[in-house]
């Protein structure tokens, strides 16, 4: 590969690379808090989350995201694409399992209308959490084929 | 491996477009459920002091609430127990149902005569009882929610500060000092009665009707079958509250 081909193939990953993270900027981090924003305009605001704050989840996850997706293309071709794949979605498991507060959330409300009395909020979200860890799982194994199939091709070719 | 690969990503895809489009809604559809009033009811009958609780609930989402139940207790925390519980279930609001769960919480002083602690201190000292309310529910039929809240509150004696002064003895008959305040909202009947040391009845006083809110203070008579002053002696107040009696011990004479 001349050097004007490699180039033009890390310019082209910088490129891809840019447009995912800005992409992935807008979906996973400044939508969502626009959301959140319109929540906390109604009751919600005055809940009070027993396990991590929303914002800060929303950062965090948008961080591993973002992270991974920029990773992924800079590495577009090579084994480690699939390296930050897995990786992205055994941290995604793990960070799932923590905002969700192992599945069982809980949120204080100061009072509702009609009904004065400070009340508790518990979410088993239990159903929910498992089928993400399913579907995080098919990801790994998603991304465990692709790199067999890839190294496979690459084998076949060399000979 | 390249149509197995691209299938479990299309699979992939779906299924996270599934729980995006699951949960968006399910949040959405939460917001749209609302309470739309709280009617709260204190009702007294006979030897029981209720609260009955309206709900009126209305569906607004696009998933059914199914398993809904409203459930309560009361603790008496002078001494830690659970005095009343009780629980009302309603099988499901759907869509755009309105619903009204009517919730009974009863405080019934012949269900807890069998503690005879708990019963004395229901009857003869204003304190602190706590009332925990719990709502619980299937939401989407993958979300379960539950919902508490608890109120504490200054329970009233229907024998608030109970005295007994000193006892005098006449001719066949004995002379009790009685004072209290009637703080429950319960209207009952009440007469005192010494028993020997065997516990055999010796002699009872009149009856008296105590209406809620009123000051008693009182010495009472009780005519007398026996020696005077007996060697050993227990007095004993009767409550009847409409058909249920509770007796308690008030003093004790001799050894």
């Amino acid at each position: 590969m001349g050097a004007r081909e490699l180039a033009k193939k890390i310019v082209d990953r910088v490129i891809r690379a840019i447009i995912h993270g800005v992409l992935l900027y807008f979906l996973v981090y400044r939508i969502p808090l626009i959301l959140l924003s319109s929540l906390e305009e109604g009751i919600a605001g005055e809940m009070a989350f027993g396990g991590p704050d929303p914002r800060t989840m929303i950062t965090y996850m948008a961080i591993i995201v973002i992270f991974y997706a920029v990773a992924i293309q800079l590495t577009r071709d090579t084994v480690l694409e699939h390296v930050f794949s897995v990786g992205k979605d055994l941290t995604l498991i793990f960070f799932f399992i923590y905002s969700m507060g192992g599945g069982v959330m809980e949120i204080d409300i100061p009072g509702i209308t009609g009904f004065p009395l400070p009340l508790k909020l518990t979410v088993d979200l239990g159903f929910l959490l498992t089928m993400i860890i399913c579907v995080e799982l098919l990801g790994v194994g998603r991304s465990i084929m692709r790199a067999i199939y890839s190294l496979s091709e690459e084998a076949e070719e060399a000979t | 491996m390249k149509t197995a690969l691209r299938a479990l990503s299309v699979a992939i895809t779906a299924l996270w477009l599934f729980i995006a489009t699951t949960t968006v809604s399910a949040i959405y559809s939460a917001t749209m459920i609302s309470i739309e009033g709280v009617d709260v009811k204190g009702y007294a009958e006979e030897d029981t002091v209720g609260i009955m609780v309206n709900i009126t609930l209305y569906n607004g989402g696009f998933y059914a609430i199914t398993d809904l139940v409203v459930g309560s207790e009361v603790f008496l925390l002078l001494k830690p127990t659970r005095i009343s519980a009780s629980r009302t279930e309603v099988p499901s609001v759907g869509p755009g149902e309105r619903s009204t769960v009517s919730h009974r919480m009863d405080l019934s002083l012949s269900e807890l005569a069998s503690d005879e602690e708990v019963i004395r201190i229901l009857v003869m000292n204003d304190t602190f009882l706590n009332l925990t309310l719990t709502i619980s529910c299937t939401y989407a039929a993958i979300f379960l929610a539950r919902l508490d809240t608890n109120i504490t509150w200054l329970w009233g004696a229907p024998m608030s500060g109970l005295r007994v002064g000193s006892i005098s003895w006449g001719a066949g008959v004995i002379s009790v000092p009685l004072s209290f305040r009637n703080n429950s909202p319960l209207n009952y009947t009440f007469w005192l009665e010494l028993l020997d040391g065997s516990g055999s009845p010796l002699g009872s006083s009149d009856r008296f009707v105590i209406p809620p809110g009123t000051v008693f203070s009182q010495d009472i008579d009780i005519t007398v079958g026996g020696p005077i002053p007996p060697a050993e002696g227990r007095l004993i107040c009767h409550m009847l509250m409409g058909t249920t009696e509770i007796s308690l011990e008030v003093a004790r004479i001799g050894s």
